[in-house]
């Protein structure tokens, strides 16, 4: 896998294991969080960009240098923030590879309608426990 | 016509109330039990609790027979969500989204939501009542993408005695016309401005502050 420029948003348990690992792998990554304090998850050897602010804030995108992102991931656990967010890296900022994280899986359909990537950690996770159940 | 209005605190209480006034039938969608509680008793609007950018409390809101919506919430991704369920889920025609991020307008518009900015409605406000004497009016054309602003040129302006192909002047701008003694001068490079002279300047809302600083000599 070639070297990325990889925008996240939302340093919660999923954003910083995330970013740890992409950052191991080689990966240049800026994250963004509302709260700073977030950003202690994130392992000494993390060698990215870390940016506190409130992504819908046009400013801080910007300030993320978002026009040249390779890959744009919103995973706040507001789906409406992913919402806007993932349409203005796809719509405005045409970055080429985009997911939103769905936290209520019934809102997926908005997601579909709006031609957004998704994924949905808990579809995921109970897909997981069929696929075991059935065995 | 009926009207949603989404949003928390007085401001869809107010609009709630206006549009009643008018005759519409008007349902408010707000987060907010207690809110809720109070709002039925104090008007005859539609009063449903709940979070507006989920599909089910909209159609709680009887959205399918919904002519506007009106998005202020104080967070602008919900008012962008609210919007687009409304356009696609719903086939609302109409909607209007409050930004809370001024820098918010264009992105709205460029995702197809028409949005305002009460930032900048103030603002536009104050600078037109507060101007310095120099500044007579400005008209904001093709929804503020394009300003026209009306100037009377005092005698410390330091746009005086000079050529106007010799100032420099802010990208995008325009001289358009100018009006000395009730004569109306279309001025070319040679034109020389005086004082008393009213001129009007067209530009753009990016280098306005530029352009007052240019002809009046002090910041905005």
């Amino acid at each position: 896998m070639s070297h990325k420029y990889i925008i996240i948003v939302g340093c919660g348990r999923l954003g910083t294991i995330l970013v740890n690992r992409l950052s191991r792998l080689g990966h240049s990554i800026v994250i963004i969080d509302k709260d700073t304090g977030a950003f202690e998850g994130l392992s000494s050897d993390f060698s990215g960009f870390t940016i506190g602010g409130d992504a819908a804030e046009s400013s801080v995108l910007q300030n993320a240098k978002i026009n040249k992102a390779d890959m744009f991931y919103a995973l706040t656990n507001n789906d409406n923030t992913n919402l806007m967010l993932a349409q203005i890296a796809k719509d405005i900022y045409k970055v080429p590879f985009v997911i939103a994280r769905v936290n209520d899986p019934q809102r997926d359909i908005v997601y579909k309608n709006l031609n957004i990537n998704t994924i949905c950690p808990i579809i995921i996770a109970a897909d997981e426990l069929i696929k075991r159940t059935e065995g | 016509m009926h009207i949603i209005i989404a949003g928390e605190g007085r401001l869809p209480y107010f609009l709630a109330k206006s549009f009643l006034s008018k005759g519409y039938r008007v349902t408010v969608i707000t987060s907010d039990p207690i809110e809720a509680e109070d709002m039925s008793r104090r008007t005859n609007a539609t009063i449903i609790t709940g979070d507006a950018s989920r599909p089910e409390t909209l159609r709680d809101a009887d959205a399918y027979y919904c002519d506007l919506i009106i998005a202020v919430t104080t967070r602008d991704e919900d008012n962008l969500t609210i919007s687009q369920q409304a356009k696609m889920e719903f086939g609302i025609s109409k909607t209007l989204a409050l930004v809370n991020d001024p820098e918010n307008t264009e992105i709205f518009n460029l995702l197809g939501c028409k949005a305002f900015s009460t930032t900048e409605i103030i603002s536009q406000m104050i600078e037109q009542s507060v101007q310095m004497d120099e500044i007579i009016s400005v008209f904001p054309t093709e929804e503020g993408k394009i300003l026209l602003t009306e100037f009377k040129l005092s005698d410390t302006s330091p746009v005086l005695n000079i050529p106007i192909k010799n100032l420099s002047r802010p990208d995008q701008s325009l001289l358009v016309s100018i009006l000395r003694d009730e004569n109306v001068i279309v001025p070319n490079g040679d034109t020389i401005l005086q004082a008393g002279d009213k001129i009007i300047v067209l530009s753009i809302p990016e280098n306005h502050a530029n352009v007052v600083r240019m002809i009046t000599g002090t910041s905005v």
